[in-house]
């Protein structure tokens, strides 16, 4: 029923604009081809604090959600800050993980593609079987199902609770938020992700950000989030290494 | 909405046009091949450990181990908290670390292999990790110890043998404490049945420093057609009430973050501390109460 409510908000947005089409979905891809140029380990060109949109603009927040992140930004110096559960080392959830200045590991095999996260050793299983998403109980990582295309993989996730954050000021989504990645690799070496946030409890429009990965030559390794904290040093670094 | 954001959107809206006019999206049409394919690939390749695994039965404790004199008397020290004192044993499984032998010995509810000819990744639901078992390779001579250890394998006609030293041994390979040691060396073997549907895994765990002789143990994986795990955020909600009746086996299990409950309607607070500390708050709260 949620993928239906995205669905007609999603006809709404179509009607809205027509402006740049590019039919990313037309036909389905050669997994093994694809697979080969965007598995191995993937670190961020760059990180920021707090996420814009892919044309650097705050994201477009309802009234209400604007005025919670208006508080939460308030906060962020607090060394108590309560919104930010990486802080005690709760799952960061998804999309976030991927913003961190964190490597990951991009592992495909059958019917999934495996991201194993550098931060305290995440991992989520992207279905790629083709079956329809299928939620049970919202968890941090929601529940990604994910397809090959000609040119990278497109990942469609809901399911993802909304005690997570988009960003270290609290940027705050709904339980209903529905989040696809677009992967694709670049001629230049380098791996693109394009998020798209819809979430019309939060966002008065689905909106767009970018990142962009460059490989590392290295196995991610053990991250244990509890053995920095008790040593006094923070949950998650704030740079890239 | 730029060009990609706009087709994202209709590929949602086709699926909603599918629903509206089918009842069934288009893409859910090859889901039955999909599951097909796997289960015989599981059947039909006995080397092929790929996909979702559900733990047979969840098995927290150690029956068989030759302990030495001081392992067997840290033992009894464990079992008189946790039965005599009425306390919760925490371990490093129990304090969210992670320790491969716990995903030999305790593991629970899912698991996921993903295969391929130079390495296997197997992904654990609870507690949660990720190992690497590198196939055909060596252990490197300078090891940096961790908790989950170097693993690498082999075949062995149809058994998948997994050879683990380098293990920091700051974690348990039981839920009654059972240490292990940096001189911990595991070797699993793992063999499927011939209709891809169940794998034995047998451990022998050599420790000289806490055991007489190497010992082996049994668990096993079931075929699961489950299409995702579910996850264990186990450091989302640390409370204070737990941890006032806790006896901490090694402490760098001591808690630095910990939720204590507001007074009122006033919301639960999680407040990080240094272990020293928090230790401090906690009596504090436990005084309160």
């Amino acid at each position: 029923m949620r993928l239906f409510h995205t669905g007609l908000v999603s006809c709404v947005a179509i009607v809205a604009t027509f402006a740049g089409f590019q039919p990313i979905l037309a036909e389905d891809g050669d997994p093994a081809s694809v697979a080969t140029q965007i598995e191995g380990t993937w670190m961020p060109e760059s990180y920021s604090p707090r996420l814009l949109t892919i044309g650097g603009e705050t994201p477009p927040l309802t009234a209400e959600a604007a005025a919670l992140y208006r508080d939460r930004t308030a906060q962020a110096d607090d060394p108590d800050r309560q919104y930010d559960r990486t802080r005690w080392c709760a799952g960061a959830g998804i999309p976030r993980i991927m913003l961190l200045p964190y490597p990951f590991e991009i592992r495909a095999d059958g019917n999934y593609l495996g991201f194993i996260h550098g931060w305290y050793r995440w991992h989520r299983m992207v279905d790629m079987s083709g079956e329809p998403v299928d939620p049970i109980l919202w968890q941090t990582m929601g529940y990604p199902v994910g397809r090959w295309l000609p040119d990278g993989v497109v990942i469609d996730t809901v399911g993802i609770s909304s005690e997570t954050v988009l960003d270290e000021f609290g940027l705050p989504h709904s339980d209903e938020m529905q989040l696809t990645e677009r992967l694709r690799p670049l001629e230049d070496g380098t791996l693109e992700v394009t998020f798209t946030i819809t979430d019309p409890e939060f966002y008065t429009k689905p909106w767009e950000t970018v990142m962009t990965y460059r490989r590392v030559d290295e196995i991610v390794g053990d991250d244990v989030c509890p053995d920095r904290l008790v040593t006094g040093e923070p949950a998650v670094r704030r740079a890239l290494p | 909405m730029s060009g990609r954001s706009l087709a994202s959107a209709i590929a949602h809206c086709a699926v909603t046009c599918s629903l509206l006019v089918a009842g069934t999206p288009g893409w859910a049409q090859d889901s039955t091949s999909a599951e097909v394919q796997i289960s015989e690939r599981r059947a039909e390749d006995p080397r092929y450990l790929g996909g979702l695994w559900r733990i047979e039965r969840f098995i927290f404790l150690i029956d068989n181990a030759p302990m030495l004199p001081d392992t067997q008397a840290q033992r009894e020290e464990f079992i008189q908290a946790m039965n005599g004192d009425g306390k919760i044993l925490y371990t490093a499984w129990t304090s969210c670390r992670p320790g491969a032998p716990s995903s030999m010995v305790m593991p629970m509810n899912s698991l996921v292999v993903l295969q391929k000819d130079d390495d296997l990744t197997v992904s654990f639901e609870e507690p949660r990790m990720t190992r690497r078992i590198l196939m055909n390779a060596e252990h490197p001579a300078d090891l940096e110890p961790s908790y989950l250890g170097h693993s690498i394998g082999r075949w062995d006609g149809n058994t998948l043998v997994i050879d683990t030293v380098g293990y920091n041994g700051q974690f348990q390979i039981d839920s009654f404490g059972m240490p292990a040691s940096t001189q911990l060396h595991t070797v699993e073997r793992l063999t499927k049945s011939s209709d891809g549907r169940r794998v034995v895994v047998q451990t022998t765990f050599d420790d000289p420093e806490h055991f007489s002789a190497p010992f082996t143990i049994e668990r096993a994986w079931v075929a699961d057609d489950a299409r995702h795990q579910q996850e264990y955020d186990c450091m989302e909600n640390p409370r204070a009430e737990e941890f006032v009746h806790t006896y901490f086996v090694d402490d760098l299990y001591r808690p630095a973050c910990v939720s204590y409950q507001g007074e009122g309607m006033e919301p639960s607070r999680i407040i990080c501390r240094k272990p020293e500390e928090q230790t401090e708050l906690l009596r504090q709260f436990q005084e309160r109460q």
